[in-house]
């Protein structure tokens, strides 16, 4: 029997061929050639230029990533100094009951780590589609490549989509609330809870991306198979919504947990061991020991740190279970679901700007990370409008909340705008060879971004109808801001195709780069938000409604019309 | 009967394409006629695929013009691509569609009549057997069933022009069969043209009027079988050999088996 001949050198690590195979995927994520896109022209020749780019750009969107994290922990620290927390720790005419101290500690740290989470998960989200589609690690399979080797490749490649957020919230969350604190010990007694945090973080995006592959992504067509997508979409997007609730609920939030204390503490003793409070409690007690329980009604510092501990077992429990995971995700194909039920080969074509439209929801609907984006705005819609609904006294509160509530729906929808594009990357070069103006474009475009703030306005005016006696105001206020939600659109798609003009390259590629897209969404923000502006000022300074809202719809016409002659002007009939 | 001063389906002349310092086409100038379908033959790299992409507007031309049925693709990009069809090398679609929300959409920014679509769509559908992958998404079909996709999808308004880029790629023996026998009744029909790209010289041989042969990024030969026996003096020569003979490749073959022989 011939003898093998000898390896001429060791074979790769584990962690050197996790650097290809991330390389390649940062190389998918910017350039998203196997998914249909092309190289510009202009773009450099050399591999190893374009290989630095793609690393550059990557690197970049983390860093952005990692920033907002570290805005939520400074935001965290803010509260945490005792300019804040008087605030709540007295009684007031609107919420005579004063929230203890350490019930505010706690949940404010475990607010942290709920919004550490919802982030976290969301990264994992919105990077698992590109993971899954750059289809590297079916490459590695094909070699001899012993399969336990494999498995730490695919471990190590999906960690390096969490790495830098990660790193972010695991070192600056236990350094900050330790300075807020004045303690170290507090801050070493953080760690656990963000450990726990990031572990989860992993675990549920890989679970959810587990999920998606199965259940959505093979999903056939026709409404009812899209109704019932949607909701999978929303019910494994609400989670994420923690974020959000969070951040704009907390204040209320802290009041309900005091007030279920003075009620019922028995319901906020076993509220405080749902995950992630015993982590928030952990620190306070570490900071003022057992008797800061004794302010805590219903607490008890044992089954806390039973719950704790609880938790982190789970947490090793999913580490353990990320072993194997991201590869045999990797391997899934998703399930067909094949009928013998034919409709026939009728299609319903529609005008081009509808057609992008349909195409875009569509894609949405099978795609979690677009539909995260559209569903954010019309579930923050039904928040606010439920507090609004059920909250508010006066009617005049009720306006006010849910004129904020369509306000930020507005900013939202304005924010995500560059988002809509990337959609563009799958299949862009097919496109590209379809008689598509940049006119339908952009009006197929904003028309997304249109619909998605008079759905949510509808939400709103469904919710709070009742309790808006004059409801024509609000009809005006939502009508005054539509022309500059248009104008907002047509400014950001607008500067999209001509940046995607200026450098050369397919406008879908705009939007993969989160400085573009950041520099985008700035102007676009503020144009959404100028009429919102002048609004408040108006009536601030006592200016009646109507008044406020024929300047506020004036100024929302002149921004409309400046940016139609800017975005309807676009150069080139065919697609950037 | 063809109107007299009908436009050719497809004139390029001196087309040049680079890719940075490497020119991938080299002053490339072929006409497609009337009724022909015109074979585009070279070896991986020889610029097919950059030649095919310039005729529908995916890559912008460095020196040259193109013509498509009168109209450039560079000056009237939107007119130029109504009047084509186009199936790319690979089957890069959107993927989260299923076919016929796909050809919807390519039905609707074509802006095509609705019950003619549809009549169209339907005899595709059946012709290419997919009745029962119609409703899934295209991420969960064979190659096979995606590239039929493309190519209904390129038949579906009729165009003047049909570029077709290795469109017999992944396909089933019927599949081919079939699509053979479309093309040749789609230019048989009406003074349409079809450039087609491949490298597969028994189906160029079979279905192409005429050939043009590239070798890195040249023309270096062009016309009926009957014209490259001729030029190469191999009197009854198959496509292989004519293109083997005329890119200098014959001898290069013989010498890599020798070489892999002694490995």
């Amino acid at each position: 029997m011939p003898e093998l001949p000898a390896p001429a050198a060791a074979p790769p690590t584990a962690t050197q061929l996790s650097e290809v195979a991330y390389l390649e995927l940062s190389f998918q994520a910017v350039y998203a050639l196997r998914q249909g896109n092309v190289l510009a022209a202009e773009a450099p020749s050399e591999p190893h230029e374009l290989a630095n780019t793609a690393r550059r750009r990557v690197a970049q969107s983390k860093f952005l990533v990692s920033l907002l994290i570290a805005l939520l922990v400074g935001g965290s620290m803010l509260t945490l100094t005792s300019f804040i927390e008087k605030l709540f720790l007295v009684s007031t005419a609107a919420n005579p009951i004063p929230v203890p101290l350490p019930l505010y500690t706690g949940t404010v740290i475990a607010g942290l780590l709920l919004l550490e989470l919802s982030f976290l998960w969301m990264v994992g989200l919105q990077s698992l589609p590109t993971f899954l589609g750059s289809q590297i690690l079916p490459v590695l399979e094909t070699l001899p490549i012993p399969e336990k080797k494999l498995d730490r490749v695919a471990l190590l490649v999906v960690f390096r989509l969490f790495d830098a957020p990660a790193i972010t919230a695991l070192v600056l969350t236990p350094i900050a609330l330790g300075i807020a604190l004045n303690s170290v010990f507090v801050g070493l007694l953080v760690i656990p809870g963000v450990v726990t945090v990031v572990l989860l973080a992993m675990g549920l995006s890989l679970r959810t991306g587990r999920f998606f592959v199965q259940h959505v992504q093979g999903s056939r067509g026709g409404l009812r198979a899209s109704v019932l997508r949607w909701m999978y979409l929303l019910l494994w997007a609400v989670p994420a919504f923690g974020i959000y609730g969070f951040v704009s609920f907390g204040p209320q939030i802290m009041y309900g947990l005091a007030y279920l204390g003075r009620t019922a503490p028995s319901a906020l003793g076993s509220l405080l061991l749902v995950f992630p409070f015993p982590f928030g409690l952990l620190p306070v007690f570490g900071l003022t020991g057992a008797n800061s329980f004794s302010l805590l009604p219903g607490g008890d510092v044992w089954t806390t740190t039973l719950a704790a501990l609880g938790y982190s077992a789970l947490a090793a429990g999913v580490a353990w279970w990320l072993r194997k995971a991201p590869r045999e995700l990797s391997r899934l194909s998703p399930e067909v679901q094949l009928t013998d039920q034919r409709k026939g080969a009728r299609l319903h074509p529609v005008r081009a700007p509808a057609a992008i439209l349909l195409k875009d929801l569509r894609t949405a609907s099978r795609t979690p990370g677009y539909a995260f984006v559209i569903l954010l705005p019309l579930i923050d819609a039904v928040v606010i409008g439920l507090s609004s609904f059920i909250g508010a006294p006066a009617p005049k509160s009720v306006f006010d909340l849910a004129a904020a509530a369509v306000s930020t729906t507005a900013i939202l929808a304005t924010f995500f705008g560059p988002a809509f594009f990337a959609t563009e990357v799958m299949g862009y070069s097919y496109t590209r060879t379809l008689p598509l103006t940049n006119r339908s474009m952009l009006l197929g475009k904003s028309s997304l971004i249109v619909l998605i703030y008079i759905v949510a306005s509808a939400m709103v005016v469904s919710l709070t109808v009742l309790r808006i006696l004059d409801v024509w105001l609000f009809f005006a206020f939502i009508i005054a801001e539509l022309p500059g939600l248009v104008a907002a659109a047509f400014l950001e798609i607008g500067l999209l195709f001509r940046r995607a003009q200026t450098a050369g390259v397919p406008v879908s590629l705009m939007s993969s780069g989160a400085w573009w897209a950041t520099t985008v969404v700035l102007p676009g923000l503020a144009i959404a938000g100028l009429p919102i502006t002048l609004f408040g000022i108006l009536q601030f300074v006592g200016v009646s409604p109507i008044q406020s809202f024929v300047a506020m719809g004036g100024l929302a016409l002149a921004e409309l019309a400046i940016f139609s002659i800017f975005a309807l002007g676009l150069p080139g009939r065919g697609r950037g | 009967m063809d109107p007299p001063t009908a436009p050719l389906p497809l004139a390029l002349h001196g087309l040049t394409v680079r890719y940075g310092q490497l020119t991938a086409v080299d002053r490339l100038s072929i006409r497609v006629q009337p009724h022909e379908i015109y074979g585009l033959l070279g070896s991986n790299g020889a610029g097919k695929s950059s030649t095919l992409k310039s005729v529908v507007g995916l890559l912008t031309p460095a020196e040259g013009s193109i013509s498509v049925l009168g109209h450039d693709p560079v000056k009237e990009p939107v007119l130029t691509k109504q009047i084509v069809g186009y199936v790319p090398e690979s089957a890069l679609l959107y993927d989260a569609l299923t076919p016929r929300e796909f050809l919807e959409f390519v039905a609707s920014v074509r802006g095509l009549d609705p019950g003619q679509v549809s009549e169209r769509a339907k005899s595709y559908v059946t012709a290419f057997q997919i009745e029962r992958e119609f409703d899934q998404p295209l991420a969960t079909l064979s190659n096979g069933t995606r590239q039929k996709i493309l190519l209904i999808s390129a038949f579906l308004h009729q165009p003047g022009l049909l570029v077709l880029d290795e469109p017999l790629n992944s396909l089933d023996p019927r599949s081919v069969r079939l699509v053979r026998e479309l093309l040749t009744q789609y230019v048989a029909q009406a003074p349409r043209g079809v450039l087609f790209s491949t490298h597969t010289m028994e189906v160029a041989e079979r279905l192409c009027n005429r050939v043009g042969i590239l070798d890195r990024g040249h023309l270096v030969g062009e016309g009926t079988m009957e014209t490259l026996r001729s030029q190469t003096a191999q009197g009854n020569a198959t496509l292989e050999e004519i293109f083997l003979r005329l890119t200098r490749e014959e001898e290069g073959v013989y010498a890599a088996v020798r070489a892999l022989g002694g490995a």
